[in-house]
């Protein structure tokens, strides 16, 4: 029988982070390729200071060993000095962050789904995702369904790390949910 | 009877002559005094060459098979080469030629160069028209474009790209239906399902 079950608050200042896979050092060591692309209504560069600015439905869709997924209605960015990178790129307003993370040792992959007012910065060098403003996420475990681990979080900012899948959370409020039945089967 | 009939032949002769001399003088060439006296021939109209023809127009020279336009100040705006002969349009002063070398100076920025197979420079309407497959870029070929149409607006110096605008900006490219470069600014500006992404090579 399935059912629910935990939920926890923890104090507001406190900063939470959680381990979403088990130990993912190993698999960051490995080098991926990682491609980006953004689509938008509309693109300016700035000749002058190599800036690009999109706006209108804006996209921005990360692949490789995981796959993000970040959507606003503004984002700019500037490439490498080399313009074979796009260094780090910054949303303007609400912002939608969808998350697939690699699989871990034991194979598990989770879903992110998460969002922020004020806006987003993703940094290549760092390969994660900083959601500012009203943060909110929602990680399950993968293949979707029933007996999926679920987890919600609002906080003032969210962090994802892309290389490690470690989320954290800034001043949150957690809300966990899980299957008691599938955690008696795996035992 | 035979006197009459030889001064009747005379007459006749005589009156074929006159006939003949009037005929001849009207069809050759007319001979009129130079300004110094000297005899000049005018010659059949023929059609005023290219130099003549833009002749009126400001700052620009003709050399060959290349144009350059120049501002007030001599300076080089844009310099155009091409492939065969340019043709010049006196009635609409407009400036044809056929696969073309186009440079676009740019003041603070590198130079742009376009080529493509069709170039029309309309004086009254101060623009310039790529068509039939247009490509540019800056001689590091830092930035490449292509297009269909490319369309030079000498007043608000900018160019506008129409049709398939593919924008190759290092190792990365942006596709779209139209493309604004404007040298004033130093944007570059695209619309219409705009997509971004890192190229190969």
């Amino acid at each position: 029988m399935k059912s629910l079950v935990k939920f926890a608050w923890l104090s507001a200042g406190v900063s939470l982070v959680l381990l979403v896979t088990a130990t993912m050092l190993g698999i960051a060591a490995q080098t991926a390729t990682r491609t980006g692309t953004i689509s938008g209504d509309k693109m300016t560069l700035d000749l002058r200071t190599n800036q690009f600015v999109f706006t209108g439905n804006c996209k921005l869709i990360i692949s490789g060993p995981y796959k993000a997924t970040m959507t606003s209605e503004k984002m700019t960015f500037k490439l490498s000095a080399a313009a074979d990178a796009i260094e780090q790129l910054i949303t303007h307003g609400p912002t939608k962050l969808s998350l697939i993370t690699e699989a871990n040792q034991d194979g598990q992959q989770y879903k992110v789904v998460a969002s922020a007012s004020q806006g987003a910065t993703y940094s290549r060098q760092d390969e994660q995702v900083v959601l500012s403003g009203g943060a909110e996420a929602d990680i399950i475990s993968l293949p979707e369904g029933p007996t999926s681990q679920r987890a919600h979080f609002v906080g003032d900012s969210i962090t994802a790390n892309l290389k490690t899948s470690i989320i954290e959370v800034d001043k949150a409020h957690l809300q966990v949910e899980t299957s008691l039945a599938a955690e008696s089967q795996k035992q | 009877m035979r006197k009459r009939v030889g001064l009747t032949i005379v007459v006749i002769v005589v009156l074929a002559a006159i006939v003949a001399v009037i005929v001849g003088t009207r069809l050759s060439p007319q001979v009129a005094t130079g300004p110094e006296g000297s005899a000049q021939q005018i010659t059949e109209p023929t059609q005023p060459s290219l130099e003549q023809s833009t002749a009126k127009l400001p700052n620009l020279s003709i050399e060959g098979a290349q144009v350059t336009q120049r501002d007030e100040a001599g300076r080089i705006i844009w310099q155009v080469s091409a492939q065969g002969q340019f043709g010049y349009s006196e009635n609409d002063q407009v400036l044809r030629a056929e696969n073309v070398r186009w440079e676009l100076t740019r003041p603070g920025q590198d130079s742009l160069i376009v080529e493509a197979p069709l170039f029309l420079a309309s004086y009254p309407e101060r623009t310039i028209t790529f068509s039939k497959g247009v490509s540019a870029y800056t001689p590091d070929r830092s930035q490449l474009f292509k297009m269909s149409r490319l369309v030079y607006q000498a007043d608000t110096e900018r160019l506008i790209a129409e049709g398939g605008v593919r924008f190759r900006y290092g190792h990365y490219q942006a596709t779209g239906s139209r493309l604004i470069i404007d040298n004033r600014a130093q944007q570059v500006r695209m619309s219409g399902g705009v997509h971004f992404a890192r190229v190969s090579g």
